[in-house]
Protein backbone atom coordinates (compact mmCIF):
# COMPACT_ATOMS: atom_id res chain seq x y z
CA UNK A 1 0.00 0.00 0.00
CA UNK A 2 2.56 2.41 0.68
CA UNK A 3 3.93 2.07 -3.21
CA UNK A 4 0.47 3.42 -4.06
CA UNK A 5 0.80 7.29 -2.92
CA UNK A 6 1.41 9.57 -5.69
CA UNK A 7 3.86 12.53 -5.70
CA UNK A 8 2.24 16.16 -6.18
CA UNK A 9 3.20 19.17 -7.17
CA UNK A 10 1.14 21.56 -5.22
CA UNK A 11 2.67 24.19 -4.03
CA UNK A 12 4.57 24.38 -0.75
CA UNK A 13 2.42 27.41 0.49
CA UNK A 14 -0.64 26.91 2.76
CA UNK A 15 -4.28 28.61 2.00
CA UNK A 16 -3.66 32.46 3.10
CA UNK A 17 -5.44 33.70 6.31
CA UNK A 18 -8.64 34.71 4.72
CA UNK A 19 -9.90 31.22 3.97
CA UNK A 20 -10.39 30.94 8.06
CA UNK A 21 -11.39 33.98 8.43
CA UNK A 22 -13.13 36.15 5.94
CA UNK A 23 -16.78 35.43 6.01
CA UNK A 24 -17.63 36.09 2.04
CA UNK A 25 -14.72 32.72 1.31
CA UNK A 26 -16.57 30.63 3.87
CA UNK A 27 -19.90 31.18 2.13
CA UNK A 28 -18.27 30.41 -1.54
CA UNK A 29 -16.46 27.85 0.98
CA UNK A 30 -19.66 26.30 1.79
CA UNK A 31 -20.98 26.24 -1.88
CA UNK A 32 -18.26 24.46 -3.68
CA UNK A 33 -16.72 22.56 -1.24
CA UNK A 34 -19.37 21.38 0.70
CA UNK A 35 -22.79 21.63 -1.26
CA UNK A 36 -21.48 20.53 -5.21
CA UNK A 37 -19.67 17.52 -3.54
CA UNK A 38 -20.46 14.27 -1.81
CA UNK A 39 -20.16 15.23 1.87
CA UNK A 40 -21.57 13.45 4.85
CA UNK A 41 -24.30 14.15 6.65
CA UNK A 42 -24.98 11.37 8.74
CA UNK A 43 -24.47 7.76 9.70
CA UNK A 44 -27.17 4.83 8.57
CA UNK A 45 -27.45 4.12 12.40
CA UNK A 46 -28.84 7.42 13.44
CA UNK A 47 -32.16 6.46 11.80
CA UNK A 48 -32.25 2.79 12.80
CA UNK A 49 -36.00 1.96 12.08
CA UNK A 50 -38.94 3.27 9.84
CA UNK A 51 -39.94 7.21 10.65
CA UNK A 52 -37.06 7.53 12.95
CA UNK A 53 -36.59 11.29 11.54
CA UNK A 54 -32.89 13.81 12.47
CA UNK A 55 -32.76 17.72 11.44
CA UNK A 56 -29.50 18.08 10.84
CA UNK A 57 -28.25 21.64 9.49
CA UNK A 58 -25.19 21.16 6.96
CA UNK A 59 -23.56 23.81 4.91
CA UNK A 60 -26.00 26.44 6.51
CA UNK A 61 -28.73 24.16 5.15
CA UNK A 62 -31.50 22.97 7.04
CA UNK A 63 -32.09 18.91 6.29
CA UNK A 64 -34.17 16.60 7.09
CA UNK A 65 -32.40 12.51 7.59
CA UNK A 66 -35.38 10.07 7.72
CA UNK A 67 -36.11 6.31 7.26
CA UNK A 68 -39.69 6.04 5.17
CA UNK A 69 -41.69 3.57 5.77
CA UNK A 70 -40.12 1.57 3.36
CA UNK A 71 -37.09 1.32 5.20
CA UNK A 72 -35.29 3.67 2.82
CA UNK A 73 -32.94 6.14 3.75
CA UNK A 74 -33.92 10.03 2.36
CA UNK A 75 -33.12 13.06 2.75
CA UNK A 76 -35.27 16.37 2.29
CA UNK A 77 -34.73 19.87 2.52
CA UNK A 78 -36.32 20.29 5.83
CA UNK A 79 -38.99 22.95 4.92
CA UNK A 80 -42.74 22.97 4.31
CA UNK A 81 -43.09 24.00 0.63
CA UNK A 82 -45.89 26.35 1.79
CA UNK A 83 -44.46 28.95 4.25
CA UNK A 84 -40.87 27.39 4.40
CA UNK A 85 -41.13 26.69 8.05
CA UNK A 86 -38.95 24.11 9.59
CA UNK A 87 -40.73 21.00 9.37
CA UNK A 88 -39.10 19.00 12.19
CA UNK A 89 -36.78 20.63 15.12
CA UNK A 90 -35.31 17.86 17.01
CA UNK A 91 -34.72 14.04 16.98
CA UNK A 92 -38.24 12.10 17.06
CA UNK A 93 -39.97 9.18 15.38
CA UNK A 94 -42.75 9.88 12.66
CA UNK A 95 -45.81 8.10 13.63
CA UNK A 96 -47.58 8.82 10.36
CA UNK A 97 -47.52 12.20 8.39
CA UNK A 98 -44.68 14.46 9.06
CA UNK A 99 -47.09 17.76 9.58
CA UNK A 100 -45.77 21.26 9.68
CA UNK A 101 -46.20 23.26 13.12
CA UNK A 102 -47.23 26.15 11.40
CA UNK A 103 -50.30 25.53 8.97
CA UNK A 104 -50.16 21.80 9.01
CA UNK A 105 -49.73 20.76 6.07
CA UNK A 106 -48.74 16.61 6.01
CA UNK A 107 -46.02 14.93 3.81
CA UNK A 108 -45.27 11.37 3.91
CA UNK A 109 -42.46 9.81 4.92
CA UNK A 110 -41.60 9.42 1.50
CA UNK A 111 -41.78 13.49 1.28
CA UNK A 112 -45.05 13.60 -0.89
CA UNK A 113 -47.33 16.23 0.04
CA UNK A 114 -50.75 14.46 1.18
CA UNK A 115 -53.17 17.02 3.16
CA UNK A 116 -53.49 20.71 2.18
CA UNK A 117 -55.82 21.56 5.52
CA UNK A 118 -58.26 24.83 4.83
CA UNK A 119 -56.23 25.84 1.67
CA UNK A 120 -59.21 26.57 -0.03
CA UNK A 121 -60.69 27.88 2.87
CA UNK A 122 -62.06 26.64 5.90
CA UNK A 123 -62.95 23.34 6.11
CA UNK A 124 -62.12 23.33 2.23
CA UNK A 125 -58.94 21.09 1.61
CA UNK A 126 -58.12 21.33 -1.67
CA UNK A 127 -57.91 24.34 -4.26
CA UNK A 128 -57.42 24.12 -8.10
CA UNK A 129 -54.05 26.54 -7.55
CA UNK A 130 -52.36 23.98 -5.44
CA UNK A 131 -51.55 21.07 -6.97
CA UNK A 132 -49.92 18.59 -3.91
CA UNK A 133 -48.41 16.59 -6.32
CA UNK A 134 -46.24 19.05 -7.50
CA UNK A 135 -45.35 20.04 -4.19
CA UNK A 136 -43.49 17.28 -2.40
CA UNK A 137 -40.19 17.67 -0.07
CA UNK A 138 -37.11 19.01 -2.13
CA UNK A 139 -35.38 15.42 -1.64
CA UNK A 140 -31.33 16.00 -1.86
CA UNK A 141 -29.34 13.04 -3.40
CA UNK A 142 -28.04 11.10 -1.11
CA UNK A 143 -25.89 7.85 -1.10
CA UNK A 144 -24.97 5.23 1.33
CA UNK A 145 -21.33 4.21 1.76
CA UNK A 146 -19.22 3.16 4.75
CA UNK A 147 -22.03 3.49 6.93
CA UNK A 148 -22.11 6.81 6.29
CA UNK A 149 -25.46 8.63 4.93
CA UNK A 150 -23.73 11.03 2.00
CA UNK A 151 -25.14 14.34 0.61
CA UNK A 152 -24.91 16.16 -2.66
CA UNK A 153 -27.20 19.05 -1.95
CA UNK A 154 -26.95 20.73 -5.64
CA UNK A 155 -27.43 17.41 -7.02
CA UNK A 156 -24.31 18.12 -9.78
CA UNK A 157 -21.60 15.80 -8.55
CA UNK A 158 -20.69 12.79 -10.27
CA UNK A 159 -22.14 9.43 -9.18
CA UNK A 160 -20.91 8.76 -5.82
CA UNK A 161 -18.93 5.76 -7.23
CA UNK A 162 -17.38 8.00 -9.40
CA UNK A 163 -16.36 10.52 -7.82
CA UNK A 164 -14.67 8.31 -5.45
CA UNK A 165 -13.63 5.67 -7.27
CA UNK A 166 -9.55 6.08 -6.47
CA UNK A 167 -10.49 5.38 -2.31
CA UNK A 168 -13.30 2.81 -3.63
CA UNK A 169 -10.46 0.77 -5.35
CA UNK A 170 -7.97 1.32 -2.40
CA UNK A 171 -10.62 -0.36 0.38
CA UNK A 172 -11.97 -2.53 -1.82
CA UNK A 173 -11.46 -4.99 0.47
CA UNK A 174 -13.64 -2.76 3.12
CA UNK A 175 -16.31 -2.26 1.12
CA UNK A 176 -18.83 -4.19 2.94
CA UNK A 177 -21.29 -3.39 5.73
CA UNK A 178 -19.80 -1.23 8.64
CA UNK A 179 -21.72 -2.46 11.40
CA UNK A 180 -22.37 0.97 14.12
CA UNK A 181 -21.56 -0.14 17.81
CA UNK A 182 -24.13 1.43 19.06
CA UNK A 183 -24.68 4.02 21.95
CA UNK A 184 -20.76 3.74 23.45
CA UNK A 185 -19.36 3.96 20.19
CA UNK A 186 -20.03 7.47 19.01
CA UNK A 187 -18.98 10.69 20.25
CA UNK A 188 -19.00 14.55 19.06
CA UNK A 189 -16.08 17.23 19.76
CA UNK A 190 -16.21 20.57 19.41
CA UNK A 191 -13.54 22.51 17.98
CA UNK A 192 -13.45 26.16 17.66
CA UNK A 193 -11.49 26.21 14.26
CA UNK A 194 -12.30 25.95 10.56
CA UNK A 195 -13.48 22.63 9.19
CA UNK A 196 -10.60 22.41 6.85
CA UNK A 197 -8.24 22.53 10.00
CA UNK A 198 -9.71 19.89 11.24
CA UNK A 199 -9.16 17.60 7.37
CA UNK A 200 -5.42 19.10 7.04
CA UNK A 201 -4.97 17.97 10.49
CA UNK A 202 -6.20 14.42 10.11
CA UNK A 203 -4.42 13.61 6.82
CA UNK A 204 -0.30 13.45 7.96
CA UNK A 205 1.11 11.64 10.58
CA UNK A 206 3.90 14.86 10.91
CA UNK A 207 2.63 15.44 14.34
CA UNK A 208 1.89 12.09 15.77
CA UNK A 209 5.47 12.03 17.39
CA UNK A 210 4.46 15.48 19.48
CA UNK A 211 0.95 15.36 19.94
CA UNK A 212 0.32 11.64 19.93
CA UNK A 213 3.16 10.02 22.09
CA UNK A 214 0.79 7.19 23.25
CA UNK A 215 0.63 6.36 19.88
CA UNK A 216 4.16 6.78 18.97
CA UNK A 217 5.29 4.70 21.79
CA UNK A 218 4.25 1.53 19.40
CA UNK A 219 3.73 3.11 16.04
CA UNK A 220 6.57 5.28 15.11
CA UNK A 221 7.11 7.99 12.87
CA UNK A 222 8.76 5.81 10.52
CA UNK A 223 5.65 3.36 10.59
CA UNK A 224 3.57 5.73 8.82
CA UNK A 225 3.63 6.69 5.11
CA UNK A 226 1.58 8.97 3.01
CA UNK A 227 -1.70 8.27 1.00
CA UNK A 228 -1.41 10.82 -1.42
CA UNK A 229 -4.09 11.19 -4.08
CA UNK A 230 -5.65 12.95 -7.08
CA UNK A 231 -9.47 11.34 -6.52
CA UNK A 232 -10.79 13.33 -3.74
CA UNK A 233 -8.82 11.36 -0.42
CA UNK A 234 -5.54 11.41 1.17
CA UNK A 235 -4.06 10.56 4.61
CA UNK A 236 -1.58 8.17 5.79
CA UNK A 237 -1.09 4.52 6.43
CA UNK A 238 0.10 3.01 9.30
CA UNK A 239 2.56 -0.78 9.62
CA UNK A 240 2.48 -1.37 12.84
CA UNK A 241 -1.52 -1.60 13.75
CA UNK A 242 -1.99 -3.69 17.18
CA UNK A 243 -5.63 -5.05 18.29
CA UNK A 244 -6.70 -4.23 21.38
CA UNK A 245 -7.41 -6.95 23.23
CA UNK A 246 -9.75 -7.38 26.55
CA UNK A 247 -8.63 -9.17 29.90
CA UNK A 248 -9.36 -12.88 28.30
CA UNK A 249 -7.54 -12.02 25.50
CA UNK A 250 -10.52 -11.91 22.92
CA UNK A 251 -9.94 -9.69 20.21
CA UNK A 252 -12.73 -8.08 18.06
CA UNK A 253 -13.81 -10.54 14.67
CA UNK A 254 -12.12 -9.28 11.83
CA UNK A 255 -13.79 -8.04 8.14
CA UNK A 256 -14.27 -11.44 6.38
CA UNK A 257 -12.22 -12.20 3.75
CA UNK A 258 -9.03 -9.53 4.08
CA UNK A 259 -5.80 -10.42 2.74
CA UNK A 260 -3.36 -10.77 5.25
CA UNK A 261 -1.66 -7.28 4.65
CA UNK A 262 -4.45 -5.74 6.23
CA UNK A 263 -3.13 -7.84 9.61
CA UNK A 264 -0.99 -4.77 10.86
CA UNK A 265 -2.16 -2.31 8.62
CA UNK A 266 -4.36 0.58 9.36
CA UNK A 267 -4.94 3.46 7.32
CA UNK A 268 -6.68 6.72 7.43
CA UNK A 269 -7.90 9.07 4.86
CA UNK A 270 -9.99 12.16 4.81
CA UNK A 271 -12.60 11.47 2.12
CA UNK A 272 -12.86 15.31 0.73
CA UNK A 273 -14.66 17.16 2.15
CA UNK A 274 -15.43 16.56 5.61
CA UNK A 275 -15.31 12.70 6.36
CA UNK A 276 -12.24 11.24 8.27
CA UNK A 277 -12.17 7.78 7.77
CA UNK A 278 -10.08 5.09 9.04
CA UNK A 279 -9.92 1.26 9.01
CA UNK A 280 -8.21 -1.69 10.62
CA UNK A 281 -8.94 -5.53 10.70
CA UNK A 282 -11.34 -5.27 13.17
CA UNK A 283 -13.04 -1.87 13.44
CA UNK A 284 -13.04 1.43 11.51
CA UNK A 285 -14.15 4.55 12.27
CA UNK A 286 -16.08 7.53 10.37
CA UNK A 287 -15.75 11.38 11.92
CA UNK A 288 -17.98 13.81 10.15
CA UNK A 289 -16.74 17.23 10.14
CA UNK A 290 -19.84 19.84 10.11
CA UNK A 291 -18.72 23.33 10.24
CA UNK A 292 -20.73 25.55 12.81
CA UNK A 293 -19.70 28.93 10.59
CA UNK A 294 -16.28 29.58 9.69
CA UNK A 295 -14.39 29.62 13.06
CA UNK A 296 -16.43 26.57 14.97
CA UNK A 297 -16.71 22.76 13.67
CA UNK A 298 -18.64 19.52 15.41
CA UNK A 299 -16.89 16.67 15.03
CA UNK A 300 -19.58 13.10 14.92
CA UNK A 301 -17.33 10.27 15.86
CA UNK A 302 -18.80 6.94 14.85
CA UNK A 303 -16.99 3.39 14.93
CA UNK A 304 -18.16 0.50 13.47
CA UNK A 305 -17.41 -3.24 13.26
CA UNK A 306 -17.36 -6.24 11.24
CA UNK A 307 -20.24 -7.60 13.19
CA UNK A 308 -23.35 -6.02 14.70
CA UNK A 309 -22.61 -8.10 18.00
CA UNK A 310 -19.42 -6.85 19.00
CA UNK A 311 -18.63 -7.36 23.16
CA UNK A 312 -19.91 -3.88 24.55
CA UNK A 313 -16.70 -3.64 27.24
CA UNK A 314 -14.44 -3.63 24.50
CA UNK A 315 -16.18 -1.68 22.13
CA UNK A 316 -16.38 0.77 25.26
CA UNK A 317 -12.85 1.01 25.83
CA UNK A 318 -11.90 1.00 21.98
CA UNK A 319 -14.49 4.19 21.93
CA UNK A 320 -12.43 5.51 25.26
CA UNK A 321 -9.05 5.11 23.39
CA UNK A 322 -10.13 6.96 19.88
CA UNK A 323 -11.71 9.75 22.03
CA UNK A 324 -8.32 10.53 23.84
CA UNK A 325 -6.51 10.77 20.41
CA UNK A 326 -9.37 13.06 18.41
CA UNK A 327 -9.02 15.16 22.18
CA UNK A 328 -5.41 15.49 21.75
CA UNK A 329 -5.87 17.06 18.49
CA UNK A 330 -8.10 19.60 19.65
CA UNK A 331 -5.51 22.50 20.92
CA UNK A 332 -3.64 22.12 17.53
CA UNK A 333 -6.88 22.61 15.01
CA UNK A 334 -8.17 25.53 17.89
CA UNK A 335 -4.34 26.82 17.78
CA UNK A 336 -3.82 27.13 14.19
CA UNK A 337 -7.20 28.61 13.83
CA UNK A 338 -6.36 31.69 16.37
CA UNK A 339 -3.06 31.65 14.51
CA UNK A 340 -4.58 33.19 11.71
CA UNK A 341 -5.65 36.16 13.13
CA UNK A 342 -1.85 37.06 12.89
CA UNK A 343 -1.63 39.43 9.60
CA UNK A 344 2.06 38.18 9.38
CA UNK A 345 1.17 34.09 8.60
CA UNK A 346 1.27 33.98 5.01
CA UNK A 347 0.02 30.45 4.04
CA UNK A 348 2.77 28.36 5.86
CA UNK A 349 5.71 26.75 4.94
CA UNK A 350 4.96 22.78 4.05
CA UNK A 351 7.50 20.37 4.45
CA UNK A 352 8.50 19.26 1.38
CA UNK A 353 8.71 15.85 2.30
CA UNK A 354 6.20 15.03 5.33
CA UNK A 355 3.30 17.38 4.43
CA UNK A 356 2.33 16.11 0.92
CA UNK A 357 -1.32 14.74 2.24
CA UNK A 358 -2.02 18.24 3.45
CA UNK A 359 -0.68 19.57 0.64
CA UNK A 360 -3.06 17.54 -1.65
CA UNK A 361 -6.05 18.48 0.34
CA UNK A 362 -5.17 22.44 -0.30
CA UNK A 363 -4.93 21.58 -4.30
CA UNK A 364 -7.73 19.56 -4.11
CA UNK A 365 -10.05 23.13 -2.12
CA UNK A 366 -7.79 25.14 -4.72
CA UNK A 367 -9.15 23.12 -7.74
CA UNK A 368 -12.88 23.60 -6.67
CA UNK A 369 -12.42 27.04 -5.35
CA UNK A 370 -11.20 28.55 -8.77
CA UNK A 371 -14.56 26.75 -10.79
CA UNK A 372 -12.09 23.47 -11.93
CA UNK A 373 -12.86 20.22 -12.89
CA UNK A 374 -16.65 19.68 -12.06
CA UNK A 375 -16.79 22.26 -9.60
CA UNK A 376 -17.88 25.18 -12.06
CA UNK A 377 -21.12 23.40 -13.49
CA UNK A 378 -21.97 22.41 -9.81
CA UNK A 379 -21.52 25.31 -8.02
CA UNK A 380 -24.54 27.72 -7.04
CA UNK A 381 -25.40 29.74 -10.08
CA UNK A 382 -24.12 33.08 -9.26
CA UNK A 383 -20.80 32.90 -7.39
CA UNK A 384 -17.78 33.74 -9.49
CA UNK A 385 -15.31 31.02 -10.52
CA UNK A 386 -12.53 31.66 -8.46
CA UNK A 387 -11.26 35.37 -9.12
CA UNK A 388 -12.20 36.18 -5.33
CA UNK A 389 -10.77 33.01 -3.83
CA UNK A 390 -7.31 33.90 -3.07
CA UNK A 391 -6.38 30.69 -5.09
CA UNK A 392 -4.57 32.28 -8.21
CA UNK A 393 -2.09 34.05 -6.01
CA UNK A 394 -1.05 30.95 -4.85
CA UNK A 395 -0.08 29.28 -8.00
CA UNK A 396 -2.89 26.23 -7.87
CA UNK A 397 -3.90 24.66 -10.89
CA UNK A 398 -7.33 24.58 -11.56
CA UNK A 399 -7.09 21.46 -13.34
CA UNK A 400 -6.92 19.00 -9.86
CA UNK A 401 -5.06 16.15 -12.03
CA UNK A 402 -2.78 18.72 -13.94
CA UNK A 403 -0.26 18.25 -11.26
CA UNK A 404 2.86 16.18 -12.09
CA UNK A 405 5.95 15.23 -10.41
CA UNK B 1 -63.72 26.74 37.19
CA UNK B 2 -67.41 28.22 37.88
CA UNK B 3 -69.77 25.41 37.78
CA UNK B 4 -72.18 25.93 35.12
CA UNK B 5 -75.07 25.99 37.55
CA UNK B 6 -75.25 25.94 41.83
CA UNK B 7 -73.99 22.67 42.70
CA UNK B 8 -76.91 22.62 45.36
CA UNK B 9 -80.22 22.83 44.78
CA UNK B 10 -81.93 25.84 45.31
CA UNK B 11 -85.48 25.79 46.55
CA UNK B 12 -86.68 29.47 45.57
CA UNK B 13 -85.03 28.99 41.61
CA UNK B 14 -87.31 28.76 39.01
CA UNK B 15 -87.72 25.28 37.77
CA UNK B 16 -85.80 24.53 34.28
CA UNK B 17 -87.73 24.29 31.28
CA UNK B 18 -86.83 21.17 28.81
CA UNK B 19 -85.56 23.23 26.39
CA UNK B 20 -83.09 24.81 28.29
CA UNK B 21 -82.05 21.92 30.25
CA UNK B 22 -81.27 20.50 26.91
CA UNK B 23 -79.40 23.74 25.93
CA UNK B 24 -77.37 23.90 29.06
CA UNK B 25 -76.05 20.05 28.60
CA UNK B 26 -74.71 20.83 25.11
CA UNK B 27 -72.87 24.11 26.76
CA UNK B 28 -71.54 21.42 29.58
CA UNK B 29 -70.95 19.14 26.42
CA UNK B 30 -68.93 22.02 24.75
CA UNK B 31 -66.79 23.30 27.65
CA UNK B 32 -65.81 19.39 28.50
CA UNK B 33 -64.81 18.61 24.85
CA UNK B 34 -63.00 22.07 23.89
CA UNK B 35 -60.95 21.70 27.73
CA UNK B 36 -60.30 17.93 26.77
CA UNK B 37 -59.18 19.30 23.27
CA UNK B 38 -56.59 22.24 24.90
CA UNK B 39 -55.35 19.00 27.20
CA UNK B 40 -54.77 16.79 24.17
CA UNK B 41 -53.00 19.80 22.27
CA UNK B 42 -50.96 20.26 25.24
CA UNK B 43 -49.95 16.73 25.43
CA UNK B 44 -49.32 16.74 21.90
CA UNK B 45 -51.65 13.71 21.24
CA UNK B 46 -52.37 13.40 17.88
CA UNK B 47 -54.77 10.22 18.28
CA UNK B 48 -57.09 11.50 21.50
CA UNK B 49 -57.31 14.80 19.32
CA UNK B 50 -58.26 12.82 16.02
CA UNK B 51 -61.06 11.04 17.98
CA UNK B 52 -61.95 14.19 19.86
CA UNK B 53 -62.74 16.23 16.46
CA UNK B 54 -64.35 13.42 14.93
CA UNK B 55 -66.79 13.74 18.28
CA UNK B 56 -67.04 17.49 17.24
CA UNK B 57 -68.09 17.15 13.67
CA UNK B 58 -70.74 14.49 14.74
CA UNK B 59 -71.90 16.81 16.79
CA UNK B 60 -71.73 20.02 15.08
CA UNK B 61 -74.62 22.07 14.24
CA UNK B 62 -73.69 22.99 10.76
CA UNK B 63 -72.09 21.22 7.57
CA UNK B 64 -69.76 24.25 7.82
CA UNK B 65 -68.53 23.20 11.26
CA UNK B 66 -68.50 19.83 10.67
CA UNK B 67 -66.36 20.16 7.92
CA UNK B 68 -64.00 22.37 10.07
CA UNK B 69 -63.79 19.55 12.58
CA UNK B 70 -63.32 16.78 10.10
CA UNK B 71 -60.50 18.19 8.41
CA UNK B 72 -58.64 18.43 12.52
CA UNK B 73 -59.71 15.56 13.03
CA UNK B 74 -58.08 14.25 9.40
CA UNK B 75 -54.83 15.36 9.98
CA UNK B 76 -54.04 14.29 13.69
CA UNK B 77 -55.04 10.99 12.45
CA UNK B 78 -52.54 11.39 9.65
CA UNK B 79 -49.83 12.70 12.08
CA UNK B 80 -50.73 10.15 14.61
CA UNK B 81 -50.35 7.34 11.50
CA UNK B 82 -54.35 6.51 12.60
CA UNK B 83 -56.20 3.92 10.10
CA UNK B 84 -59.12 6.32 10.64
CA UNK B 85 -57.25 9.07 8.08
CA UNK B 86 -58.72 6.96 5.43
CA UNK B 87 -62.45 7.22 6.21
CA UNK B 88 -61.94 10.35 7.31
CA UNK B 89 -60.54 11.83 4.20
CA UNK B 90 -63.07 9.88 2.56
CA UNK B 91 -65.87 11.67 4.07
CA UNK B 92 -64.22 15.10 3.24
CA UNK B 93 -64.29 13.53 -0.44
CA UNK B 94 -67.77 12.84 -0.11
CA UNK B 95 -68.68 16.48 1.19
CA UNK B 96 -66.57 18.14 -1.95
CA UNK B 97 -64.14 19.27 0.77
CA UNK B 98 -61.08 17.38 -0.24
CA UNK B 99 -60.00 15.87 -3.32
CA UNK B 100 -59.05 11.87 -3.10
Amino acid sequence: MPDTATPIAAPLRGLPNAHYTDPALHRTEMQRLIQAQWAGLAVEADVPEPGDARPIDLAGIPLLLIRDRQGLVRVFQNICRHRGMILVSEPRKIEGAIRCPYHSWCYSTEGKLVATPHVGGPGRNAHPDIDRSLLGLIEVRSHLRFGVVWVNIDGAAPAFDVAHAGLLARWADFDRPWHHGGASSRFTLRLAANWKLAVENYCESYHLPWVHPGLNSYSRLEDHYDIVSEQGHSGQGSTHYRQLTGADGATFPDFPGLPSIWNQAAEYTALYPNVLLGVHRDHTFAILLHPQGQGATEEHVHIFYATPDVDPVLAAENAARWKVVFEEDIFVVEGMQAGRAAPGFDGGHFSPAMDGATRAFHAWAGARMNGGMHATASSAPGTDAGSDTGFPAMGISAAPDAAAP
Amino acid sequence: MTAPYPTAPDSTAPIPTSRQRMSTARAMAARDLHAALLEAHRRGDAATLSRLYTDAADGAASEEEAGFFLTHAFVMALDAGRPEAKTLRARLVRMGRDTP
